[in-house]
Formats: C-alpha cells, sequence, structure tokens
C-alpha cells in the first residue's frame, strides 16, 4: 500500500489528469500517422502536452534491466530525464515522485543528482527511464528522443506533459514496430487495483451427490475395459479434433475375458472383413487403457464374426494382468426407465461417458451389415459414430448390451440408439470364439419379402420363393413358386406353422428360428393349393 | 463441424460491478470492426429475481480471440447483480453430474443436464484458437449456450460452454467447455488491461502436419525467426531454401527449461505457463547437434 503522502500525490495527480488533460488515448486506437498511438501500459494516461512547443502525446518507456546495464547501477528506481530541444536554454525538468515504498536501497537521490547521472553517462541523447515503482512523472515544457522496448514493466505509471515531436524518424519507426504498450485500467479507474482485486474467489470443489460417486465409480471401473478399435484396412486420417471426418473404421470394443479375447460389431471392422481375411490374420488396430494412465496399442486378429447379429470377435496378444474383462449383466430383467451408461470412442474422443435412461425394450432394428437385431434395447444417451462395439452398461457396472445403430438423419446424435441386448452376445460370442462363426439353423430355402408376399397375395405366412434338392426342407418336400406355362405365377408353399407355433411373417419365422439348435426336429404347417399339409425334417446349418 | 453464424449467445455475471463473461466469437461480428474501447458492442438482457427482464448496453472491456473469451460491461445497479461463484475445474471427475444454463435457439435460460464426458480435450475453436484441457459434457448444447456457463452439483461455474462437435450444426452429445481455471487467469486480465499479456517466442512455427512431411518427429521446426523477435536475436535459425532450391531445415526445438516437447502444441501449452519476462532456455537440436540458446520471453505479438 502507498504511504500517506504518496498517495496524496497520486490523488492529485489524478485530479490534475481530470481537469487538464481530458484526452486519453485509448488502447485500441492503432496507430497512425497524426492519431495517437495504441499505448497499453497499466495505469498511464497519455495526455497531449499542452505546455510543450507541439501537441503530440508521447511517452518514454525502457526496460528496466537495461537502464540497470546502461547505468551500471544497482539502483531499483531511475528517473526520468528529457533533453529539451526546443528551448536549449532551460534544463530539462525532472519531477518525479515515489509512490511505493519498496525501494531496494531506500535512498532519496535529488533530482539533481540523477539528473547529473544521465547527463554525464549519455549527453546530449539522454535516455529516458522509467522507475519500477509507481512513478509520476512530468515533463512540462520538455521535448525528448526516447528508446523504447518491447518489455513490459510490470508497474503503474502516470506520464504528463511529455512531448514527442523531436523523434527522429529512425526512431518513428522503431517506435511503431516495437509496440509500445500501455495498459489502461478505464473498467474500474482506478490506478492502484491490482490483479488480485479483480480476481473473484475460487470455491472449493463442495462434496458430491450419491448418485454422481455412483457415476464416476462406475465410470472408473468400467473404463479400463472398453477399448479403441480401428480398423486396419482403412487409412488412418489425420486425428484433428474438429474438421476431420472419421470413418466407420474407428470403433469402440469390450475386453472379453482374459485371453484377450475383444468383442466388438462386425461393421467396425467391416472395410477389413470384406477382403475376407483368413483366421490369424490382423484385421483392426485395438488400443487398450491401462490403470497407470497409459495407452497401448495392439494387432488384433479376427477369431470370428457374425455378419447377421452385427458381431465380431478379435484377439490381441497381450500379458493378463491389464486386461480387464467387463460382468455381463442380463438384458431380459431390464426395465423401460432404468439408468445406463455408455462408454465408447464417438468422433474419436476416447473414452466418452455418456449418460441416459432405457427408451425402449425389444426394438426390431435392422444393422448397416443387413442383419437384424430383434429385441435390442434403445436408450437416449448419446451415441455417435465411434460408439459402435462399445457397452451399454446399467447402474450396477454390468454389461447390458453392445452399441450398435443409432437413428438419426444427420448422422450423429438424436437420443435414438440401439443396443445388441447381452443375453445374445452371450450366445453369439462363445460360438464365435469356439468355431469361428455361429452355427446357426436355417430352412435354407427362399423366402419371400413381406411386401413381396403382400403384392403375391399372401397375408399370413411365409412364402417359399426356391427350396433347393439339396436343403433338408426341399428333401421334405416344401413347394417353391414357379411360373405356369402361360407365364402366370403359380404360388409356392406357405408356412403357416412351425411346431405348432403360427407364424404370420417371414421375420417371425427367423425370430422363431433363432432359439432352435442345429439338428432339431421341426414339423412346418403349410397352405398348398387352400389346403393344409404338415412337413417334418430336422433342421440343418444355415447356409448365409 | 459447421459453423453457424453467432451473434445470440449466453454470458455470466462476473461481478458487482457489472461485468460479463461471454466467448469471444458471441461477438466476433461486432469485434471485428474493430471497437473502441467503451463503445457499445452488445446488448445484455438480466433476469431479475421478480421475473422481469432488463436490457442494457454492454461495452467492450476487453477480448482474447485465443482463449475464445470476452468481458463487457454493463452499467446496471449493483443490487440486481447476482455474480456466479467459481469452482475449481483441476478436480474435476469424468462421470459428475454438470447443468448447463444457456439461450440455445434463442430460447433464454434453458437448462439443459448431463455428466461430464471427458476431461482434458484439446479443441480448436471457432475462432481459430486452441484450448486445452476442455470438459466434454453430454449435455444438450446448441448455438445459443455460447458464453453461457457450466454447472457442477453445488452450484459453482465449472466452465464457459464454447464449442460442439456435430455435423447438423446442434448438439449430438458431445461439447466442450473452457475450464474455469483458464478463465479465472483470463478474464481478471482483460478487466485490467483489456487484452492478455502472453508470453510467445514470435517465431513462426511449422504446424505437425507439414513437420511430419519434412521429416521432423520430434520438436517444433522453426520456419522463420524475424530479428524483432528475442528469440531471433538470440540466434534461433529459420528453415531457408538452399540454392539449389532445396529446404534446409531451421532449427528444431526439442527442450525448454528441460521439458521436452514434441509438438509445436506441446510447445504453446507449456507457454501457457509461462510470464512476459521470464528466461527461458531452448534446447534446439541444429544439423544433428545440440545446441542451447537462452533469452527472455516478450509479449506474444498475435
Amino acid at each position: 500500500m502507498p504511504a500517506a503522502s504518496e498517495l496524496h500525490s497520486l490523488c492529485s495527480v489524478s485530479r490534475l489528469l481530470s481537469c487538464h488533460f481530458p484526452e486519453v488515448a485509448s488502447p485500441f486506437h492503432s496507430f497512425h500517422n497524426d492519431a495517437p498511438p495504441r499505448l497499453l501500459l497499466p495505469n498511464c494516461f497519455i495526455i497531449h502536452a499542452k505546455k510543450s512547443p507541439c501537441n503530440r502525446p508521447s511517452l518514454a518507456v525502457q526496460s528496466a534491466s537495461a537502464a540497470r546495464r546502461h547505468l551500471k547501477t544497482k539502483h531499483n528506481y531511475f528517473a526520468v530525464a528529457a533533453e529539451d530541444s526546443h528551448s536549449s536554454s532551460q534544463a530539462p525538468q525532472l519531477n518525479y515522485c515515489r509512490t511505493s515504498p519498496d525501494l531496494e536501497h531506500g535512498n532519496t537521490e535529488s533530482d539533481s543528482n540523477l539528473s547529473n547521472i544521465t547527463r554525464r553517462n549519455f549527453g546530449a541523447r539522454a535516455l529516458s527511464y522509467v522507475a519500477l515503482l509507481p512513478v509520476t512523472l512530468d515533463f512540462s515544457g520538455c521535448c525528448a528522443d526516447f528508446l523504447l522496448t518491447s518489455y513490459l514493466p510490470e508497474h503503474v505509471i502516470s506520464v504528463l506533459n511529455v512531448c514527442f515531436c523531436t523523434m527522429s524518424e529512425i526512431n518513428h519507426e522503431t517506435y511503431c514496430k516495437l509496440q509500445l504498450k500501455i495498459l489502461k485500467n478505464q473498467a474500474l479507474g482506478d490506478p492502484t487495483l491490482r490483479i488480485e482485486d479483480v480476481t473473484p474467489p475460487i470455491t472449493p470443489a463442495g462434496k458430491l451427490q450419491p448418485i454422481e460417486e455412483r457415476t464416476i465409480d462406475l465410470f472408473e471401473k468400467t473404463t479400463y475395459s472398453v477399448v479403441n478399435v480401428f480398423d486396419a484396412s482403412l487409412r488412418p486420417q489425420l486425428k484433428q479434433t474438429g474438421m476431420v471426418e472419421i470413418p466407420e473404421g474407428n470403433g469402440s470394443g469390450i475386453v472379453w475375458d482374459t485371453q484377450g479375447h475383444i468383442v466388438t460389431n462386425y461393421h467396425v471392422i467391416g472395410s477389413a472383413l470384406s477382403n475376407n481375411p483368413a483366421y490369424g490374420q490382423a484385421v483392426a488396430r485395438v488400443t487398450l487403457l491401462n490403470v497407470d494412465g497409459s495407452q497401448k496399442a495392439y494387432a488384433a486378429i479376427l477369431v470370428g464374426a457374425d455378419k447377421t447379429k452385427d458381431l465380431a470377435v478379435l484377439k490381441i496378444d497381450c500379458p493378463p494382468e491389464v486386461l480387464r474383462p467387463v460382468t455381463l449383466g442380463q438384458s431380459s430383467k431390464l426395465r423401460v426407465g432404468q439408468r445406463c451408461l455408455a462408454i465408447g470412442n464417438p468422433f474419436g474422443f476416447d473414452h466418452t461417458l455418456t449418460v441416459g435412461v432405457i427408451s425402449g425394450l425389444n426394438r426390431d432394428i435392422s444393422t448397416q451389415v443387413g442383419g437384424i437385431i430383434s429385441g435390442s434395447i434403445q436408450t437416449d444417451a448419446a451415441i455417435n459414430p465411434g460408439n459402435s462395439g462399445g457397452p451399454l452398461v446399467d447402474s450396477s457396472g454390468n454389461v447390458i448390451g453392445i452399441n450398435t445403430a443409432i437413428f438419426t438423419r444427420s448422422g450423429t446424435s438424436a437420443g435414438v440408439s440401439f443396443a445388441i441386448p447381452v443375453d445374445v452376445v452371450a450366445k453369439t460370442v462363445p460360438q464365435l470364439i469356439m468355431f469361428g462363426k455361429v452355427l446357426r439353423p436355417g430352412l435354407n430355402v427362399q423366402l419371400a419379402p413381406d411386401s413381396v408376399a403382400k403384392q403375391l397375395n399372401v397375408k399370413n405366412g411365409a412364402l417359399v420363393l426356391s427350396a433347393p434338392e439339396t436343403s433338408a426342407a426341399g428333401k421334405a418336400g416344401l413347394l417353391p413358386t414357379k411360373r405356369g406355362l402361360a407365364g402366370n405365377i403359380i404360388l409356392g408353399d406357405v408356412i403357416v406353422a412351425i411346431n405348432n407355433v403360427p407364424i404370420k411373417t417371414s421375420l417371425e419365422l427367423s425370430k422363431i428360428l433363432d432359439d432352435y439348435q442345429v439338428g432339431d426336429q421341426v414339423f412346418l404347417k403349410v397352405e398348398r393349393d387352400n389346403n393344409l399339409t404338415e412337413l417334418s425334417f430336422r433342421l440343418e446349418e444355415s447356409n448365409q | 463441424m459447421v459453423e453457424i453464424p453467432e451473434g445470440n449467445g449466453s454470458g455470466i455475471v462476473w461481478d458487482t460491478q457489472g461485468h460479463i463473461v461471454t466467448n469471444y466469437h458471441v461477438i466476433g461480428s461486432a469485434l471485428s470492426n474493430n471497437p473502441a474501447y467503451g463503445q457499445a458492442v452488445a446488448r445484455v438482457t438480466l433476469l431479475n429475481v421478480d421475473g422481469s427482464q432488463k436490457a442494457y448496453a454492454a461495452i467492450l472491456v476487453g477480448a482474447d480471440k485465443t482463449k475464445d473469451l470476452a468481458v463487457l460491461k454493463i452499467d446496471c445497479p449493483p443490487e440486481v447483480l447476482r455474480p456466479v461463484t467459481l469452482g475449481q475445474s483441476s478436480k474435476l471427475r469424468v462421470g459428475q453430474r454438470c447443468l448447463a444454463i444457456g439461450n440455445p435457439f434463442g430460447f433464454d435460460h434453458t437448462l439443459t443436464v448431463g455428466v461430464i464426458s471427458g476431461l482434458n480435450r484439446d479443441i480448436s475453436t471457432q475462432v481459430g484458437g486452441i484450448i486445452s484441457g476442455s470438459i466434454q459434457t453430454d449435455a444438450a448444447i446448441n448455438p445459443g449456450n455460447s458464453g453461457g456457463p457450466l454447472v457442477d452439483s453445488s452450484g459453482n461455474v465449472i466452465g464457459i460452454n464454447t464449442a460442439i462437435f456435430t455435423r447438423s450444426g446442434t448438439s449430438a452429445g458431445v461439447s466442450f467447455a473452457i475450464p474455469v481455471d483458464v478463465v479465472a487467469k483470463t478474464v481478471p486480465q482483460l478487466i485490467m488491461f483489456g487484452k492478455v499479456l502472453r508470453p510467445g517466442l514470435n517465431v513462426q512455427l511449422a504446424p505437425d502436419s507439414v513437420a511430419k512431411q519434412l521429416n521432423v518427429k520430434n520438436g517444433a521446426l522453426v520456419l522463420s525467426a524475424p530479428e524483432t523477435s528475442a528469440a531471433g536475436k538470440a540466434g534461433l535459425l529459420p528453415t531457408k531454401r538452399g540454392l539449389a532450391g532445396n529446404i534446409i531445415l531451421g532449427d528444431v526445438i526439442v527442450a525448454i527449461n528441460n521439458v521436452p516437447i514434441k509438438t509445436s502444441l506441446e510447445l504453446s501449452k507449456i507457454l501457457d505457463d509461462y510470464q512476459v519476462g521470464d528466461q527461458v532456455f531452448l534446447k534446439v537440436e541444429r544439423d544433428n547437434n545440440l545446441t542451447e540458446l537462452s533469452f527472455r520471453l516478450e509479449e506474444s505479438n498475435q
């Protein structure tokens, strides 16, 4: 805090400024020849020198360290000297006052001593100095030549009546380039204020609510089980946050077990899979997050993939202790409204947590790769491209689904996204690990899509389009649709029930077959020429 | 990402003197006209506790393009102002609840709620700066939310909502906020000085993509080092073209004050913690040799 006397001087300076020198340069002015220069020094006001021979404002600044070097002195403050080139008879005025008591030597050198110093060392062209401490400089009636640097002194200066008119061309240019700076504290109007005075207090972080703690713990437990899966066959784009389109080769996955199996969506590595890789071929790059925060990338080989269920299993070769497998939940016990968390890599932002509720259950969704997920879980957690293959977790930390698809017009989240239920995943993934594919039972006949069947006037049941002799159903006598001699269409068999369960569409038939195994005996009730017939055979493996 | 012209945004009441903090890009159009200090640049509407809204002319106090922050001042009685309380962004954890209040699409004082999705994200802003350490949230943030607060469950401001990652121009559940620690360092400088005193090397560094192409894998490559800058005076060598037209690489900065740096982005992050006038020792690679340069940081001319 300045002492009383200094404060008095400052106040008088302020009054002086406001009464006599109303023109103040704005920090946002740019420098033109006649306009006031752009000046940014703390609490400095540039005033037109009314008493000087010409009317230009001016200012002198020199770095304190350079001043010290030149003067070869350790003094903490320096006087300002100015040469009067307009009236050489007059000695330069040198008025200053100290506004802070913190001087290194605490000396009180008189004006004349200081002016002697400057004159002695530098002759006619005096360098001007600015004290390290708040000071008022009065150059009444003087003109000066200045050396300027861009080093900003951290103190308060008030300058009065300095005239700039003697500046030579060179210095003028230098002055423009060297960014003379005077920052002005006009907002508060009080030059004694410091940064600390305008910084509001920071409130320390409060206690978190229990539900927040829950979510934080869940995230911290589960995040190490989520990996980043990058399709190896795609050219990696520049990972710039912002403008770059992240291709769907970048997705998420979950650590399935301690052997290094990673479960993800088929379409995440769809590009690599379309090249028909052999077992054991590296198809993706999987990045694992360690508990110490570091990330490590591994080459992942393909173990198995199922296009229909949009699932794929990869394997990485890494020590078991870094793997944190997920815990699986039960999707049959879910209820709409339950909280769910999704962790993934949307747009490449790895290990992003989004939270929502279960919006709906038992949704039938067609996937990117042409399959249909029946019984999928709908959620409003923000799921975006890059989240595919990542887990959907309930409030106990168990995985209840694998995020797979979003319904959107923009390509990004609209709050409607779907996950493969964990019961389906738990049935599919072991088969993928054991056999590399899913042993799915099928009729191995071609059924008409529901739209075609409607057009052909088949309102109830699944219409058989073709039933090759190689299939068990064909061998059992299932009749296909044919063209008659006259070119008309002779409808084939229409399957209306399977094992006494009536079916209305071919979609229902495939849902029912999901629960059967290869080798199960089935009894098909078919409609043929307005009669009901029954066929029986053993289910074989689907050839799709 | 789609650029939505801002012009309607949100702001927070900083103190009882009438300072309002918002994003630079919210008033970017007014700022591009180079307003003088004290010129009205925006209209700020305050909600009173009795439910009435009152509009004030806001003058510009200070603006910083790099951090995408701006401070305005309105002239109104202190008793109607309800300043925010600031929190600490260094103590945040992923999964914490956060609330955002703003004016998306012009719907004033809209509350949206979400969790902190991620921390320490580096985001490039609309006006060309980079926010490092930003807070990612899945609360619904849309155009109009910019400049508004992100608040934790204790009611403390933990960030200023600034950018969203989207293809449609509207919320996709991925949005970013400037952390309050950065705001608390920047706004007092804007109030005091009208701008931020940021130290800089004042040399042109190659963007990371260009450096990779020139086979500089580690460090920040110097493209030009003008004589007017302290670094140039200290002897930093720029990249030149040889007589045969080949490129002669300039100095590659590999460490600053013994902290190794790999990219020019890391270098700017490190400089954030320095002050103007600090002495720095740069370790540079020149012709496969390590040299050291030393100079004082001056104010960045950007």
